[in-house]
């Protein structure tokens, strides 16, 4: 069975059709990635399998079971979790409190009306270990809003593990980041690629051809391409569309 | 023992045990009533808007229909001689007047939540007007009276005081621990980011739904207490300048960053209104313009500048 299978799929803003009848089957094997220009409706494409909006059209299965037009936080109850392109954390929040309020909800602790959130071991001591096993336990007790941009990508992604999910999608983890930093979060993604099954939207090309076992190409909500690797790049369509492009631009 | 000197909330607690002792202010010992119940009021209202970034700003209509509440219970129901049933009667009004609103605006944000509360608010305010039969319409409804209760004789003005200071004392710490609870960093979290909140699974549209009908409780308890103070209730209290005069003294004490935001705003405030409206009529406005003034220098109000003092001397 596949992870997503997804049909019909359409979305328009507008005269705009941001996700244009996409009709396709994620596998379960590996990390995928999709690439495609600058507004080819790559994070709408993650918005609608999230939920956080509704198709105009189509339908969306996850393991068999139709997920289509349930919201964010029942999408999440399936295994599913995100990160985003655009650092979206709690700024007036520390780091650790942050990721103790993914950790909390996910120990069932959320509805606790007296019982101090600081103080309870078992959110303390997990939230820690989340943070620790990407590098950022160091930085527990600053103000989100206060850390290096790369940290803060980072933080952004560990709030998306705090549900224990099955399947992550990663919306743009390079976004921003310097050589060291994209070398580090690499990393982590190689790592959580496990125990996790990644779909990662991705503009670096290193990371993207480095990573991924299967790719998809969008264009204009269509999808231009879907396939391996080695076939993508080969493909002719792709590279005036997109690849011929950034290899022009290099 | 340290930590229990240096909280501020055993400090407040402690002038105001001392209150129908001050010099002067002292023996206005209803302003200090009123002043203990408003300090109620703008706690519940802070848990909406300091904690969950909800702008009720209409929250006076659950203090004014807890106020009725507790007087056509009395009045109705109770009769001479209650004093337990009709305050409960205000809560449970409260309650379930924000939850029926609540239930409905739950998914509206900023602005449009903002204008539902106030029309709300012009609602009840309109029906308490009118409605002669059981509201009392423009009269409004008096004839409320304390006596005893539990074997103590509450129709004194000090004793009631006392009263009202129990109840303080009990609503601030369990709004206090409702703060820094769970719940309260799940409240939070849909302050700053309601979006991120939805995807670590949180139906943020529930938690508004809750709070709201929390924080409702307390207005509906403040309000009824209030009946009780003036034995009477009247159509004013649900007046919007009343609910405005909620968030800005919320705000000029620095409600969004501070839980004791609200306690020193209103004490301003109150203090404000009794002193500076006996000296001249306009009061208001000096009162308006110091309002804008301070927020436009210190957008985070009173609390704010002293947060940030003391992290410069830290
Ligand atoms: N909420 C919205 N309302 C209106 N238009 C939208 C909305 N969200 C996306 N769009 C439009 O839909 C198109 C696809 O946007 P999307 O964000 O999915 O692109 P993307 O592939 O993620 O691009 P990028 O690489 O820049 O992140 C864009 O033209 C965008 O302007
Ligand atoms: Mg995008």
């Amino acid at each position: 069975m596949p992870l997503f299978s997804v049909k019909n799929l359409t979305k328009r803003f507008g005269a705009l059709t941001a996700t244009n009848n996409i009709t396709l089957d994620v596998g379960r094997e590996g990390i995928m990635a999709i690439i495609g220009p600058n507004g080819a409706g790559k994070t709408t494409f993650f918005n609608l399998l999230t939920g956080f909006i509704k198709p105009d059209d189509g339908k969306i299965f996850y393991k068999g079971t139709d997920v289509t037009g349930q919201k964010p936080y029942r999408i999440i109850r399936h295994g599913i979790s995100r990160s985003f392109q655009v650092v979206s954390i709690f700024e007036e929040m520390t780091v650790l409190d942050n990721v103790r309020v993914g950790v909390q909800r996910n120990l069932g602790l959320m509805n606790k009306l007296f019982l101090p959130y600081h103080k309870d071991r078992k959110t303390t001591d997990e939230a820690m270990a989340v943070l620790e096993h990407v590098g950022l336990g160091h930085m527990a007790d600053l103000p989100a809003d206060s850390i290096p941009h790369g940290d803060r990508k980072i933080l952004d992604l560990c709030m998306a593990l705090t549900s224990k999910p099955e399947t992550l999608l990663l919306d743009e983890p390079m976004a921003g980041l310097s050589k060291a930093e994209r070398i580090r979060i690499t990393s982590v993604i190689k790592n959580l690629s496990l125990d996790h099954k990644i779909i990662l939207v991705e503009h670096d090309m290193d990371l993207v051809f480095s990573v991924a076992d299967v790719i998809l190409v969008l264009h204009h909500g269509t999808v231009l391409a879907y396939d391996e690797p080695d076939k993508v790049s080969a493909n002719e369509e792709v590279q005036s569309a997109y690849l011929g492009r950034e290899v022009a631009d290099a | 023992m340290r930590k229990i000197i240096t909280d501020p909330l055993v400090l407040i607690i402690a002038v105001f045990a001392f209150y129908p002792a001050l010099p002067y202010i002292g023996n206005f010992i209803s302003l200090g009533s009123e002043l203990l119940l408003w300090f109620i009021f703008t706690m519940s209202f802070n848990l909406c808007l300091g904690q969950t970034g909800l702008s009720s700003f209409g929250h006076g209509a659950f203090y004014g229909l807890g106020s009725y509440g507790a007087a056509i219970t009395f009045l109705r129901l109770s009769g001479p001689g209650s004093f337990l049933v009709p305050i409960l009667a205000g809560v449970l009004v409260g309650a379930a007047s924000a939850a029926l609103l609540g239930w409905f605006i739950k998914d509206k944000r900023g602005v449009y939540f903002a204008m539902m509360t106030v029309a709300f608010t012009q609602v009840c305010f309109g029906i308490c007007w009118r409605w002669d039969e059981v509201t009392g319409g423009e009269a409004g409804l008096s004839g409320v009276s304390r006596s005893t209760f539990l074997g103590v004789n509450v129709s004194n003005p000090t004793t009631y005081y006392y009263v009202c200071f129990v109840v303080f004392i009990v609503c601030a710490f369990v709004i206090r621990a409702i703060t820094r609870s769970c719940f309260g960093l799940s409240l939070q979290s849909v302050r700053q980011n309601y979006v991120r909140s939805q995807y670590l699974g949180y139906n943020v549209n529930l938690y508004k739904f809750g709070v709201y009908t929390i924080s409702g409780a307390f207005a509906g308890m403040a309000g009824a207490m209030y009946c009780l103070l003036t034995q009477s209730a009247f159509a004013d209290i649900l007046d919007w300048s009343k609910s405005g005069d909620v968030v800005m003294a919320t705000l000029l004490g620095g409600g969004t960053v501070s839980f004791y935001g609200p306690i020193v705003g209103s004490l301003i405030f109150i203090i404000c209104k009794n002193l500076l409206s006996s000296l001249w009529d306009h009061w208001l406005f000096i009162y308006g313009m110091s309002f804008v003034i301070i927020l436009c220098l210190f957008p985070t109000g009173l609390m704010g500048v002293m947060q940030k003092r003391k992290k410069k001397k830290a």
